[in-house]
């Protein structure tokens, strides 16, 4: 009675909860832009071995967002927190071309993942700030984001150390989370 | 980094280590197996017993271009400076990258060679050679140091490359690089870029050469697309028109407009085209004829190396000036008896 309760309390307010995995190769600024989000600075970090998890509280959506560590050998385990999610934010290194296909080939993968075929997809084209990063477009077409089907989703510039483009995503995000997007 | 930089968020290695563990025996096979022998060839080179950076015991990280290796704190200050300075990987979570040609750059670079160079500013005051009077501009950190102070000292030494000692050289770092490409010096090579101030791996030819080149200089259009359908009026890029080609009976005889990348192929050395990768060789660069390097290596007949380039990106699908890709290239001089090189080059 008391979740009832809570649940319609939640929802008159729009008090959505949302779980999101942040995705991408080691070194594309997962666990900086979770600390930004989280609390608006840039951290020191280590390469992450294990995962991060933190809640955001944005636009009356509470996302509890699970950074996961991106080195070669960790990524298989990413399977282990796919059920349930809501939304994937997916980060490119923008600046990292020689290992773009690599980051390409990742995100399919995901795409093809039976247990996040209803999550939403954000795609953070990071780094921007660093000489001879792609922009979004360029970014759009080495990822072959024309070729997702029966999903939503939007992709940003971003350069999580100075903090831009991130907000622009996490508002996409709930709004694209708000009207049932998923 | 600012002054506002916090200490590790999260998580503790060893404890989600054995969280992933859990899930699976694999991690802690592969844990045990392969990268145990990948370890041990690293940390035998000389200098990689500790931290290139701060001199922690056991570094578990490297840092590819750089051939170096390091702590999971500094590789995480590396991991900042962006590819185009530093390209981080680990000894045991990225198993893939530890081919034997990165192996064998491993080997000739190491902590010890690579901070000689880097850190030569530290070696002068070790020596204390005062006739330089060196004030060193920033203090090498110890593991326990703050975050912060590593952070400082790395980007000193390889955005400012502030501690660097550069020898005058009498002709230049461009070519001395050349030179050392022929005669295969990896140390050289490593050394002329770390001394250079300017994109010194994507000079070409042209640039270096003190004989006059073959072609006249007006024959040249910039940005010919050779790619074109009016080939026609392209003939005189055509390789296969080439008076020196043709002369020497040896398709790779003229070097006009080849790249570090091409001469490495020429003298076949796998280690060397690594190392100018891992530094931003472009690997479709095209010279005069629009070859790109995997050109070069078929019309050598090498191709195992034309395989490693492949590998390594190399795109099959760009055209000479005489209007024709690898494959096609490779059928004119013979079948190719090579199945896998075969698939590869047909798969553009």
């Amino acid at each position: 009675m008391g979740i009832l309760f809570t649940r319609m309390f939640s929802s008159v307010f729009g008090n959505k909860e949302a779980r999101i995995l942040v995705l991408g190769l080691d070194n594309a600024g997962k666990t900086t832009i979770l600390y930004r989000l989280q609390m608006g600075e840039v951290v020191s970090t280590i390469p992450t071995i294990g995962f991060n998890v933190e809640t955001v509280q944005y636009n009356n959506i509470k996302f509890q967002v699970w950074d996961l560590g991106g080195q070669t050998s960790i990524r298989p385990y990413w399977r282990c927190y796919f059920p349930n999610t809501q939304a994937v934010i997916y980060v490119v290194d923008s600046s990292d071309t020689d290992r773009i296909g690599i980051a390409k080939e990742e995100f399919h993968a995901i795409l093809e993942e039976e247990e996040l075929k209803g999550a939403i997809v954000l795609i953070f084209a990071n780094k921007q700030d660093l000489p001879g990063a792609l922009d979004d477009a360029a970014v759009t077409e080495a990822l072959e984001l024309h070729k997702i089907k029966n999903r939503q989703w939007s992709i940003f510039k971003t350069c999580a150390v100075k903090g831009e483009g991130l907000y622009e995503g996490l508002d996409w995000l709930s709004n694209t989370l708000k009207s049932g997007g998923s | 980094m600012s002054s506002s930089s916090k200490s590790h968020p999260g998580i503790k290695t060893r404890e989600t280590k054995e969280y992933l563990a859990c899930n699976s025996q694999e991690l802690e096979n592969y844990q045990n197996s392969e990268d145990d022998t990948v370890s041990r060839i690293l940390r035998e080179i000389p200098g990689n017993e500790l931290c290139a950076e701060c001199s922690a015991h056991d570094p578990d990280w490297a840092s590819l271009n750089l051939g170096i290796l390091l702590c999971i704190e500094c590789s995480g200050v590396h991991r900042n400076l962006g590819v185009h300075i530093s390209k981080v990987r680990s000894l045991t979570f990225d198993v893939k990258v530890w081919e034997p040609t990165v192996l064998d750059l491993f080997r000739a670079l190491g902590n010890a060679y690579s901070n000689s160079l880097w850190e030569g500013m530290l070696l002068l005051e070790n020596k204390r050679i005062r006739e330089f009077n060196v004030t060193i501009p920033v203090t090498k950190p110890g593991p326990r140091d703050a975050i912060y102070s590593k952070e400082k000292y790395i980007q000193a030494k390889y955005v400012e490359k502030a501690l660097v000692v550069r020898e005058a050289t009498e002709s230049g770092y461009s070519t001395t690089i050349w030179r050392a490409v022929k005669t295969n010096n990896l140390r050289e090579v490593y050394r002329c870029i770390v001394f250079s101030d300017m994109n010194i791996v994507n000079t070409i030819f042209d640039d270096v050469t003190t004989v006059d080149l073959y072609h006249q200089k007006n024959d040249m259009q910039q940005d010919h697309e050779c790619d074109s359908p009016v080939v026609v009026d392209l003939k005189v890029y055509d390789p296969s028109l080439c008076q020196r080609i043709q002369d020497a009976n040896e398709p790779r005889n003229c070097f006009q407009g080849c790249s570090l990348l091409h001469m490495a192929c020429y003298y076949g050395n796998r280690v060397m085209l690594e190392l100018l990768l891992q530094f931003g060789a472009d690997i479709n660069w095209r010279d005069y004829h629009g070859r790109t390097p995997l050109h070069h290596c078929v019309a050598r007949g090498d191709y195992s190396l034309a395989k490693f380039l492949l590998r390594r990106g190399a795109s099959p699908a760009v055209r000479d000036c005489g209007g024709l890709n690898v494959l096609e290239r490779a059928m004119e001089i013979g079948s190719i008896t090579d199945e896998e090189l075969f698939i590869l080059l047909a798969g553009s």
